[in-house]
């Protein structure tokens, strides 16, 4: 499909795709971690894939561009758009920073170097933990291959633990 | 009204009763926001020094008024006050021989009475009464906390004149009723199953959804060798902030703890001597 | 014997000035008078201790007191924290300044007092704040901490909505780590210790 054809709306039931890379979204059981959600300071945004426009194959490739010497690709993690919704964030096409990527609005901008008000951290954490929770995480069985090994990343039910 | 009128039936009372105190518990604390400033104490409903004070001493003046003047501090002024720990002691002057007392903390309000205790119906008012008067005290704080839980505990200790010559064991399972069976592989081992010291913790879920918990042991009491029996009954719950609600709750808590206490001392009632 | 462990080096304490007296809930209450400050602790039936104190540092110049903290850990980890780079998570993440880790320090620091407080998550924000959080079975709190001010709630199961405090962080003190401990961590149902003297003979 030509992207310029791709409808910008994003529908409740298509497959958002984080990309996870630091450590610190990963806890040591291999469980997704509510920062996996937070957004960048000064901004209220969080990355995202629309994954199944873009393919797994993307999504990895996008997420290896993010390590560094230090910090390294772990996997992805799918959620629904509507999921997202459904905990009071938006999910919008972003693709003028390139096809396929869209964001998660939270609402709430961040301050550097201090928090938000108590209000907003109850708020957002609420939101972060549930999305971490519900989230399929995947972590990639051979990272170092360029194609993406894992599960398909469509996302599907799990019972909460 | 239907409460009041329970406590007031009028249940047995005994002329020689194991009782050695009954304490009635509120606890409530919740932090709202607050702002904090360096060099500045924590202005904390819970924890806050300065906040607490106030809140002890309007307290201290409205009890006053009935007669409980006498202050006693339990812990030293400056140290930090854990929750849940009384604080004040609040006591009728030296002159008045009374047996009832009141104490408040961080999160934490208690009415007790030691022996001679004469009923639930005489102790009462005075419980109201200082629900009523903290409810009062809280009115003007800013940062009202609402109750959330009550504790009702009956301490009681069988001395000798309560236990017919029995020992420990047979008196807690053959008078008392808690019935306990040894293994034989235990039983095997001992010479005699009638030495045998009991223990028994219970929590006991109860059909009105409060909580009982029941201690049955050998022990000492105030320095005297007893048979302790220790009776408790909670609820946590959203209560309304009225004395009339809470004293209903109190209410239920006596009744399921008097069914409970007269139930298993049965068989001594007659020592017990019902007046 | 009871030895506290929070820093380098251990302190020890003189037999003849600590009194011991075993309380009617069956604990062991020790207690020493120091340059006119009191510590107490108080040891419970299985061996655990909790302890109240005042946090001078050279209260403790005196003191052989074991609570069994892990209080290392967490330095360890706040120190760990302090070594991470611009765009540690991959989207931006700013590093944690050495202001945000001294307020931290001092939040664990605070921690310590509480010896049956279990360590919580700490965890680095984007913003280059740092979250410390607990969660239990019946609820759960968070502090976060950024360079001048702190913010967070504590959430009961049974409550509708959290408690938020707010304030700035070098005033983060015993109090609120008090609340958050009792809240969470203190059963409620642990009755107040009675006027009568009770020991149960085991």
């Amino acid at each position: 499909m030509e992207f310029q054809n791709v409808p910008i709306e994003i529908g409740d039931n298509e497959n958002i795709v984080r990309c996870i890379c630091s450590p610190f979204h990963v806890d040591s059981k291999g469980k997704l971690k509510p920062g996996a959600y937070e957004p960048p300071p000064k901004s209220d945004e969080v990355s995202v894939i629309r994954s199944d426009i873009m393919g797994a194959n993307f999504c990895k490739a996008k997420a290896k561009e993010l390590e560094t010497a230090k910090k390294f690709y772990k996997g992805l993690a799918v959620l629904q758009a509507g999921h997202i919704r459904s905990e009071g964030a938006e999910v919008v096409d972003s693709r003028i920073e390139y096809e396929g990527h869209a964001d998660i609005k939270h609402g709430h901008k961040t301050t550097p170097g201090e928090p938000p008000p108590p209000e907003i951290v109850y708020l957002l954490r609420e939101r972060y933990k549930k999305l971490a929770k519900i989230a399929n995480y995947h972590e990639d069985p051979k990272p170092t291959v360029i194609d993406w090994q894992g599960p398909s990343l469509i996302y599907s039910e799990i019972a909460e633990s | 009204m239907t409460a009041q009128k329970n406590a007031q039936t009028e249940h047995k009372q005994f002329k020689n009763p194991p009782i050695v105190e009954l304490i009635a518990e509120l606890r409530w604390g919740t932090p709202p926001v607050m702002e904090v400033t360096p060099g500045k104490l924590l202005e904390l409903p819970i924890g806050s020094f300065s906040a607490h004070e106030l809140f002890y001493k309007k307290f201290a003046d409205k009890i006053a008024g009935n007669g409980y003047s006498q202050l006693e501090r339990l812990i030293p002024e400056g140290f930090p006050s854990m929750p849940f720990q009384p604080v004040y002691r609040y006591r009728k002057s030296k002159e008045v021989a009374d047996s009832t007392l009141y104490q408040l903390g961080v999160g934490i309000f208690t009415a007790n009475v030691v022996p001679p205790y004469q009923s639930w119906v005489k102790f009462r008012p005075i419980l109201e009464n200082g629900i009523k008067l903290l409810l009062e005290s809280f009115a003007a704080d800013p940062n009202k906390q609402n109750i959330n839980a009550i504790n009702l505990r009956y301490i009681n200790a069988f001395k000798e004149s309560l236990l017919k010559g029995e020992g420990a064991k047979k008196f807690i399972t053959e008078t008392l009723g808690f019935k306990i069976e040894l293994p034989q592989a235990i039983l095997d081992q001992t010479t005699s199953s009638d030495e045998v010291k009991p223990l028994l913790k219970l929590s006991i879920p109860l059909k009105s959804n409060h909580q009982m918990m029941l201690t049955v042991a050998e022990g000492k009491v105030n320095e005297d060798e007893s048979i302790l029996m220790d009776i408790a009954v909670s609820l946590k719950s959203e209560f309304d902030q009225t004395a009339d609600a809470i004293m209903r709750t109190f209410d239920e808590a006596h009744n399921s703890i008097y069914t409970v206490f007269v139930g298993i001392t049965e068989k001594i009632h007659d020592v017990m001597g019902i007046k | 014997m009871i030895t506290y462990r929070s820093s380098e080096p251990e302190y020890s304490i003189l037999a003849d000035t600590l009194t011991t007296e075993i309380t009617p809930s069956l604990t062991s209450r020790y207690s020493f008078e120091e340059m006119h400050y009191f510590f107490i602790i108080k040891e419970t039936i299985n061996n655990q201790s909790v302890g109240h104190s005042l946090p001078q540092h050279h209260f403790f110049q005196n003191a052989l007191i074991t609570i069994g903290k892990e209080y290392k850990d967490l330095e360890n980890l706040i120190y760990d924290l302090s070594k991470l780079e611009f765009n540690w998570d991959g989207y931006g993440a700013l590093s944690i300044s050495q202001s945000v880790i001294l307020h931290a320090l001092n939040l664990a620091n605070l921690l310590k007092l509480f010896p049956r407080f279990p360590n919580p998550e700490i965890s680095p924000k984007p913003n280059g704040t740092l979250s410390f959080s607990w969660e239990t079975n019946d609820g759960g709190a968070c502090i976060e901490i950024g360079n001048t001010r702190f913010s967070g709630y504590l959430k009961m199961g049974q409550q509708k909505k959290p408690a938020l405090f707010q304030g700035q962080s070098s005033a983060i003190n015993f109090d609120l780590i008090a609340y958050i401990y009792s809240e969470l961590f203190l059963p409620i149902a642990l009755p107040t210790e009675p006027l009568t003297r009770i020991q149960i003979e085991e």
